[in-house]
């Protein structure tokens, strides 16, 4: 009996590994694989990346790393930003590199929380043109495991997925 | 120097204190001490061929070394390995301190109308029932041309370009290459292998570590056992070998305050100056140890001996100091680096071993350790004195044959060495059956050279950096040419980028290039032409055939090409371009410093004998073994090497020790002007030669450490170092006894 007590007491006090919100999710080491594609007519190219996030103020918290295509290398920094806990958030990206294939270096993304997802949106140029972007962040229980962005030319273009990444926690 | 051995006499406590407390000084050096390739200064110079060197590698972009990464497998046909070979490719990309990396994987389609390109292989093509019809064209891909991806389609390579040469940085980048090949290529069956001149790089490094640990540790030994074999007890075997190893400390401290390092070149310098000091430091305990077995009280013979044997010690480190000072004077920085911390080290070696071995030798005896073997003599190394004696004799009666047996020697072994021509290869200093270097040599068999003759064309291009017409048809007319001789697969120009942009008329492709790199970002950067638009760069990939034959095919490269534009400004660069003919004029120069060496040691042994014709005699003895190692090495197509050229100038150096040891005899005599008889000759020669001998065997024995040596540069001048005393010996002890009466009868009385 008094074994099942103390039992139950250090089961209590375990930390949970669930990420229960975004904030939660983004905390960890990351290597992401999947897709990308430049434009809707253009075909998919693979595209590894490898990103650490933590938390780097109160309410905020950075994902930063490096993504590379068989041609190309750049670094990545998403700065997310908690507006309203558990709720909204803001995103801003950063890119560098030689190449952004048109794609302007800086972004910043507004974002509401949905489930175990957030999906954020922004205005993006790329080549020129505005286009409206979704940006989605999903979790499990393990932490971050996809990030897809769907891009739609605002004039009126056929939406088509940006980035298309598996993420996996290491 | 008496002051410093009655001082030694007087307070040895005090002495041995600073000692120590010097000692922990150079303790702390040692652990300053740096490693490096020298790659970096190894050339630098103020040759024309090292300044368009350093010049284009500031106007090209991605000029630095790249690392090759060999992938091999049953077929990447197989859709699992090829998927697993470009999740490698890709991840390469991720690492740090990685710039970028190319592989079969960024291959693109010829551009279409609007100028984009496709990748050659869909995201998907792992989903493909049949890969072998999709990755042919990769292999004859005009940007590929199987350099890439073999034609059996079991050898893949990715080639990594690191941000830095900084071999700290380097070595990290190759670690973590490593574990990402095995985390993610090992359990698909496919084997990788990494070289290029990075990993060389950082394995010489690793070579020079180790080389430091086990060479001076293994001469030491040597010399111990040497030293106990000679003197048959523990005493006298610790007071001649504890100086050599204080001194090396002392010296190794001096190079790690200093900042000189250990290098390729100096790599061999500390078990020289361990060797050496070993030599000293014998000389000086042997003649103690006579003098105390003949009765003399232990002040005495302590001091006596000092006065006998240091003066001998301290012209031989001056004239290995002059050997050393005079590779100075070499336009190498590596080289002349060396020149100046072998000359400071061998003072430093010398000035302890003056103080600590007669410091040792009072302490010695004043624990009254004489009975330990300490003062009963034997005959070092159980010399043959009774055979020498005869042999000696003979060369005394055969004089003038044994004279002129040594000249015509001396004459016809240097006019064989005046014919050498020097020799060098980029991968000299490398182990040949090294796992580096037969990764390397394994790319460069299954895919194309690593190296390459970079052939600079003047161009006029705008400011932004756009590719015009004019220059690309400068290029393709270069390009054309040199393809024609050497195959189109070996050379890749901005023109094999407008074969594949536009491969039915490729000088068209100006301004569809243009697009291309400014779309890549890559206008102005792309490797192809300088940042400021002024050359052109057109690679003829070669491997390495060894400085001379790379000179020759330099120059005809150059004809070639200038020859295709009328133009004469056309030249040859590049890595290996540029070393071969900076060493070759290095290792004229190490000549030049022989020759200096060589003039300074005789003048310096005229006027330390007072004699013209004494301090002639010693040149021609001291010569002669240099000039007959020269002799064989040319005969042994070996010729003239940066290892050989600097073991020469060294050894000569240190062959002169016995010479000065056995003049010293003899001296007293030719200060008071008085006649040398043959008995003065046997006597010196009788007495000299034992331990000539048994200084000669620690210096073969202690050098012979060096076989141990993962470098082969370094074990090569172990060899000839050896060679050099064990001849010098002959001429000391054969020769020089008769030339000594031969001078003599020919002087006036």
């Amino acid at each position: 009996m008094r074994r099942g007590m103390i039992g139950l007491v250090l089961l209590a006090c375990m930390p949970t590994a669930h990420a229960q919100t975004l904030e939660d999710a983004i905390v960890g080491q990351y290597r992401a694989r999947g897709f990308f594609s430049p434009a809707p007519d253009k075909p998919r190219e693979r595209l590894s990346c490898r990103l650490t996030g933590a938390q780097t103020a109160p309410l905020q918290y950075a994902l930063q790393g490096k993504c590379a295509s068989a041609n190309l290398a750049g670094d990545m920094q998403i700065l997310v930003d908690i507006v309203a806990p558990e709720q909204k958030y803001e995103v801003g990206v950063r890119f560098a590199g030689d190449n952004l294939l048109g794609f302007d270096s800086e972004y910043t993304y507004v974002g509401m929380a949905d489930g175990q997802s957030v999906v954020f949106e922004a205005r993006v140029q790329i080549e020129g043109v505005a286009h409206q972007s979704k940006f989605r962040i999903g979790w499990s229980d393990e932490g971050v495991n996809r990030i897809v962005e769907t891009v739609r030319a605002r004039n009126g273009g056929r939406e088509f997925v940006l980035v298309d990444l598996d993420v996996q926690g290491q | 120097m008496s002051g410093l051995v009655s001082l030694v006499v007087r307070r040895p406590w005090l002495l041995l204190g600073l000692v120590v407390v010097l000692l922990g000084v150079a303790g702390g050096g040692v652990l300053r001490l740096a490693f490096n390739d020298g790659l970096s200064h190894v050339f630098a110079s103020n040759n024309q061929a090292f300044e368009n060197y350093v010049s284009d590698q500031a106007r090209f972009s991605g000029a630095g070394a790249g690392i090759a990464v060999h992938l091999k497998a049953k077929s990447f046909a197989e859709p699992t390995v090829l998927r697993a070979a470009e999740d490698f490719a890709l991840d390469l990309g991720l690492l740090d301190g990685v710039e970028g990396s190319a592989s079969v994987f960024s291959l693109r389609k010829t551009p279409d109308a609007q100028g984009d390109t496709r990748p050659l292989f869909s995201a998907d093509i792992q989903q493909e029932a049949d890969l072998r019809p999709l990755l042919l064209p990769a292999v004859r891909h005009p940007l590929n041309q199987g350099r890439l991806l073999s034609e059996d389609l079991q050898n893949m390579l990715v080639l990594v370009q690191p941000q830095s040469q900084q071999l700290v940085d380097l070595a990290i980048v190759l670690d973590d290459i490593s574990s990402l090949g095995a985390e993610i290529l090992t359990s698909h069956g496919v084997d990788f292998s990494v070289s290029g001149m990075p990993a060389l790089r950082v394995s010489t490094i690793e070579l020079l570590i180790r080389d430091q640990m086990v060479i001076n540790v293994v001469a030491a030994g040597i010399g111990f056992v040497l030293c106990l074999i000679a003197f048959k007890g523990l005493v006298p075997a610790m007071i001649a070998g504890v100086p050599a190893v204080i001194a090396l400390i002392f010296v190794l401290g001096f190079m790690g305050y200093w900042g000189t390092g250990i290098n390729t070149a100096t790599n061999a310098l500390p078990v020289l100056i361990l060797v050496l000091a070993f030599a000293d430091s014998m000389h000086l305990t042997f003649e103690t140890r006579r003098r105390l077995a003949t009765g003399e009280g232990h002040q005495t013979a302590i001091v006596e001996a000092f006065k006998l044997a240091a003066p001998p010690c301290i012209l031989a480190s001056v004239t290995t100091t002059i050997a050393f000072a005079s590779l100075m004077l070499s336009g190498s920085e590596l080289i002349s680096g060396l020149g100046a911390a072998g000359s400071i080290g061998v003072l430093i070696s010398l000035c302890v071993v003056l103080l600590v071995n007669p410091l040792l030798s009072v302490i010695a005896a004043r624990f009254d350790l004489k009975g330990w073997t300490f003062g009963h003599p034997s005959q070092p190394i159980l010399f043959p004195q009774g055979l020498w004696q005869r042999v000696l004799d003979l060369c005394l009666r055969r004089a003038r044959v044994v004279v002129a047996i040594t000249l015509v020697g001396l004459v016809v072994a240097l006019g064989i060495y005046s014919q050498a021509g020097a020799r060098y290869s980029f991968f000299e200093y490398v182990p040949e059956n090294g796992p580096d270097y037969l990764a390397l040599k394994e790319v460069e068999r299954q895919f194309a050279p690593l190296t390459s003759y970079d052939v600079m064309v003047p161009v006029q291009s705008p400011d932004d950096g756009r590719i015009e017409a004019n220059m690309l048809a400068r290029v393709g007319a270069v390009h054309t040419s040199l393809a024609e001789l050497y195959g189109a697969d070996r050379v890749v120009s901005l023109w094999s980028v407008a074969q594949w942009a536009m491969p039915e008329n490729p000088s068209g492709a100006a301004d569809q290039l243009t697009r291309l790199f400014r779309r890549a970002g890559l206008l102005g950067t792309n490797g192809f032409v300088s940042s400021d638009g002024e050359l052109a760069r057109v690679a003829v990939l070669a491997a390495d055939p060894g400085a001379q034959q790379i000179i020759k095919e330099a120059a005809d490269i150059e004809a070639t090409a200038q020859r295709s534009l009328g133009d004469v400004g056309v030249r040859v660069g590049g890595l290996m371009y540029m070393s071969a003919v900076v060493a070759s004029e290095m290792i004229f120069d190490l000549n030049r410093s022989f020759l200096a060496a060589v003039v300074f040691s005789g003048v310096l042994i005229a006027i330390w004998m007072r004699s013209l014709r004494v301090g002639v005699a010693a040149l021609i003895i001291n010569v002669l073994p240099i000039s007959m190692v020269g002799a064989f090495l040319v005969i042994g197509g070996n010729q003239l090497q940066f290892t050989s050229g600097l073991a020469l100038t060294i050894a000569f150096g240190i062959a002169v020790d016995d010479t000065l040891h056995a003049l010293n005899r003899l001296r007293p005599k030719y200060l008071a002007g008085a006649a040398i008889t043959p008995d003065d000759i046997r006597q010196a020669f009788g007495s000299v030669a034992p331990v000539l001998t048994a200084t000669s065997v620690i210096l073969s024995f202690g050098l012979g450490a060096t076989f141990l040596s993962g470098m082969p540069s370094i074990a090569y001048f172990g060899q000839l170092s050896i060679a050099v005393f064990i001849l010098a010996l002959l001429a000391d002890l054969l020769a020089l006894p008769a030339l000594l009466l031969f001078i003599r009868k020919g002087a006036p009385s």
